[in-house]
């Protein structure tokens, strides 16, 4: 999965980008190129997908995929795919469950929703048949407190919780692959049983840690999904619900500028206040406009303009910054163009949904 | 009073005390301060924590081993006691705040050895009052043993400053030399010496000569096909840990390996701690870093595929075995180069004769007179290029010699008197850690009694035994019979169907196996 899901996004980015803007999109690197990126090429629901992925790991899966002549690397650092991954794309293309991967805001609740989700199902099978005896398999005080204060609230009915836990656990994981399901269980720190590790895992299914990591991670994603699908209110308190919303998905700096610019400062104001350069205030504010869909472009760009940016990339059906300038003989500063893609593309996938 | 039995009985579940225990106890109530040996697995522990249940204060208890001192805390909660706290790096700073405004409630705080550098620490525990002060593994302190801990240096200080209160000094390896080291290091306090023997009769002794690295697979293959037992396998490196765990769990499907070393995340090494504990894991391959805070009885065999640097950590690894007092064998694969690594861990273990000099002429090149110079550490271990452990090392020297005061270095007049020092210092450790290293290979090649060797320098009673002492009395792992009880972990493994598995993990009320 976690070759499949490297050449997928390398695929979208082909001739476009380097392969660290791949890199930065798994690990979840909160600036906003790799945001736009994210929304440019449709790959927003793997952002942040592999957090924990180092750079050394990362660029070893490069260098195979090169080596074994999957992909090809130009001295630009542009990525191109050969016929053979091609071809592994469309043969695997319903293998992996890449659904299961919900995009930013989903991926950040994870970590800890997996932590408290984990705690919980350890500490309350003990209490339910009466045994203090066991060692928190988290070590982190933060969700200890938090297992504390939910016992508090749930000490006379865990028996009850736990039912519907079970009922809900298994309501979600039947919609799952079996393969997928079963990781999930195994997993699972229980009274009678300590769960398995990811190195363990990764022996029982012939697969890489890596491929491990990544398809908890979807697992996850998708429980989270599938709450808020079916507003499974047994399981708000165990993250910070309600995570659908984009604000919290900026760089602080970023919600900053926001501030100010909603208290009406400039864009010039706001950088020279504030002791950064003119270019960083523009990338917080195209990352504003990916995270608010409300907010109003007009103080930096007016509707006709707006009109021939879109009209241009429809024309050369090209997502690249410098094409879309040179073809609009550079009229408009690249940053009016970033603002436009990244509305643009919001539209899009809200036209996309309804 | 109650009887100390009682006392036992109802807070800790056991009828009698171990070997040492009762009259360490005694001592301390009477507020005599002391300096134990015990020997691993005997239960060191209880000897502050039974005193903290029944103390008026509270117990101070230093601890380098962090794991251990977590355990510690988990482990009493687990039996009730909500009056344990630890306080060292992991903790965030929002958690020590909330520890240090609620500092009198707890009865037993554990610190790590880096807390003693923090005065506001340090401040808000001279209020408290101190009934007991524990120096856990208090080996550390002594520079010719083998973990020393500069942050130990600063005990006696800090002693005086908490009005000397009660002390115990707790160790399970300390030669004559180093008990007196520690003895010396710590004027403030005067102790009466309570020493155990460190000797482990139901564990033999197997030293296996092989003619180079590769034949040690081989042997674990052979070795693992003749035993499935519990087993810890140390490694002084993290790669060849996890190499050799890779290539058991192909080898032995069937088994259930690890590997466990510093680098994996909290909660890998739960886990894997847990899986072990609970019989689920068969072979653990590890580092140093696995043990520590690990209680398995029937762990039958310690083996090591690597050499520890000294005779003490070699003792303190082989006594996880058989806690159960039944009978366990340690066994350690030497090749003719086996002193080579442990080598270069000595060597790169303090900083070179070159770092000094460079950070000496540097220093002389500054003029301190006016201005002293404020300290930051990273900086300086970055332009040194020193490990963490070298520049504390440095550090803790310099503000011996009054060369850092209140982490600033300020001005000295003979500078290059200190620096000699230092480096004649330096050589004569180094020169000591290479000696040891010497007693331990000796060890490996000696046709004497193995247990008789390796306790000499201990000067504690050995057991004689019949059979099951080691390979020079004639002992060969072909002929032991290990206990019979084979716990393995195949019995544990996970369900066919994740259905019955989740039902039967979740809703353990409903569905609970026959036990
Ligand atoms: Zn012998």
């Amino acid at each position: 999965m976690f070759y499949y899901l490297i050449l997928h996004g390398l695929q979208r980015i082909e001739g476009q980008r380097s392969p660290a803007a791949i890199y930065h999109l798994l690990q979840g690197r909160r600036s906003a190129q790799t945001i736009q990126d994210g929304n440019l090429y449709q790959l927003s629901e793997y952002f942040a997908c592999y957090p924990t992925l180092s750079r050394a790991d990362f660029n070893h899966g490069i260098v195979q995929l090169i080596e074994k002549d999957w992909i090809k690397v130009t001295a630009e650092n542009l990525v191109y795919l050969t016929g053979k991954s091609h071809s592994f794309l469309n043969k695997y293309s319903q293998s992996f469950p890449l659904h299961y991967l919900h995009g930013g805001n989903y991926a950040r609740a994870v970590p800890l929703f997996m932590k408290r989700i984990y705690l919980a199902i350890q500490t309350y099978t003990h209490l339910s048949v009466n045994n203090r005896n066991f060692d928190p398999i988290i070590d982190d005080y933060s969700v200890q407190n938090w297992i504390k204060s939910h016992y508090q609230q749930n000490r006379y009915q865990l028996k009850e919780w736990l039912i519907q836990l079970y009922d809900s656990l298994n309501g979600f994981l039947i919609t799952l692959d079996s393969y997928s399901a079963e990781l999930f269980v195994k997993r699972i720190t229980a009274y009678q049983r300590i769960g398995a590790t990811i190195q363990q895992l990764a022996w029982q299914n012939n697969c890489s840690i890596h491929d491990i990591e990544i398809r908890l991670m979807a697992i996850f994603q998708h429980l989270l999904f599938h709450i808020d699908q079916h507003h499974l209110e047994l399981f708000y308190p165990l993250t910070d619900y309600p995570f659908s919303t984009n604000v919290g998905f900026m760089t602080a700096s970023a919600q900053k500028t926001y501030q100010m610019l909603k208290h009406g400062w400039s864009k010039d104001n706001i950088a020279s206040r504030r002791g950064l350069r003119p270019s960083t205030v523009e990338d917080h504010i195209v990352e504003i406009v990916y995270a608010d869909p409300a907010f109003q472009l007009s103080a930096f760009i007016d509707e006709k303009s707006i009109g021939q940016i879109l009209e241009a990339i429809k024309v050369i059906q090209d997502h690249k910054l410098s094409s879309i300038k040179a073809f609009l003989n550079h009229q408009f500063s690249y940053f009016q163009i970033r603002l436009v893609l990244a509305r643009y593309d919001k539209d899009k996938k809200k036209g996309n949904e309804v | 009073m109650q009887q100390l039995e009682d006392i036992l009985h109802l807070y800790f579940n056991h009828k009698t005390f171990r070997l040492g225990q009762k009259e360490i106890i005694n001592d301390i109530i009477e507020g005599k301060s002391v300096l134990a040996t015990l020997p691993t697995g005997a239960g060191k522990s209880l000897c502050y924590q039974l005193p903290a249940l029944i103390t008026q204060g509270t117990v101070i208890v230093v601890s380098p081993l962090l794991s251990l001192m977590e355990d510690q805390v988990k482990q009493l909660k687990r039996q009730g006691h909500h009056i344990a706290v630890a306080i060292n790096s992991f903790n965030t700073e929002q958690e020590r705040q909330m520890i240090l405004s609620r500092l009198s409630q707890y009865k037993l705080i554990y610190l790590s050895p880096e807390m003693l550098q923090n005065q506001v620490i340090l401040d808000k525990l001279q209020k408290l009052q101190i009934d007991l002060f524990v120096i856990d593994e208090a080996h550390c302190i002594s520079q010719w043993g083998h973990e020393f801990r500069p942050d130990y240096l600063k005990l006696n200080q800090i002693i005086e400053h908490f009005n000397k209160p009660t002390t115990l000094a707790l160790t399970a390896t300390a030669t004559p030399d180093v008990q007196q080291d520690i003895i010396n290091q710590l004027p403030a306090v005067k102790f009466s010496k309570h020493i155990y023997p460190m000797d482990r009769s139901n564990i033999a002794f197997i030293v296996e000569h092989l003619a180079d690295p590769n034949q040690k697979d081989r042997y674990l293959i052979d070795l693992f096909e003749k035993f499935q037992l519990p087993s810890l396998i140390y490694f002084s490196s993290k790669k060849e840990a996890q190499r050799v765990a890779i290539m058991l769990h192909k080898q032995f499907l069937h088994l259930n390996v690890a590997y466990y070393h510093g680098d994996l995340d909290s909660t890998e090494r739960q886990l894997i701690q847990q899986q072990f504990m609970e019989d689920q894991l068969d072979i653990v391959c590890c580092t140093s870093a696995f043990g520590m805070g690990v209680d398995k009885p029937n762990i039958r065999l310690i083996i090591h595929y690597h050499l520890p640097t000294q005779i003490e950590s070699f003792i303190q690894e082989i006594g996880r075995a058989g806690r159960d007092q039944l009978s366990s064998v340690s066994i350690t694969l030497a090749t003719p180069y086996e002193h080579r690594l442990p080598e270069r861990l000595i060597d790169s273990e303090l900083p070179k004769e070159a770092v000094v000099d460079r950070m000496f002429s540097y220093l002389s090149s500054l003029d301190l007179s006016i201005q002293p110079l404020p300290i930051k550490d990273e900086d300086w271990m970055i332009q040194l290029q020193v490990t963490e452990t070298q520049w504390r090392f440095l550090k803790n020297y310099l503000i011996n010699k009054q060369i850092i005061e209140h982490n600033q270095f300020v001005e000295h007049k003979n500078l290059f008197h200190v620096k000699k020092e230092l480096i004649k210092k330096i050589k004569q450790r180094n020169r000591y850690k290479m000696k040891k290293l010497d007693e331990l290979v000796r060890w490996l090649n000696t046709d004497h009694c193995r247990r008789d060797q390796l306790y000499q320098s201990f000067s504690t009673p050995v057991s004689k035994l019949e059979s099951l002492c080691c390979d020079q009395c004639g002992f060969s792992i072909d002929q032991w019979i290990p206990p019979s009880e084979a716990n393995m972990a195949g019995n544990k493994l996970a369900k066919e169907s994740w259905k019955d598995d989740l039902k039967e993990l979740i809703l353990p009320f409903k569905y609970r196996q026959l036990e």
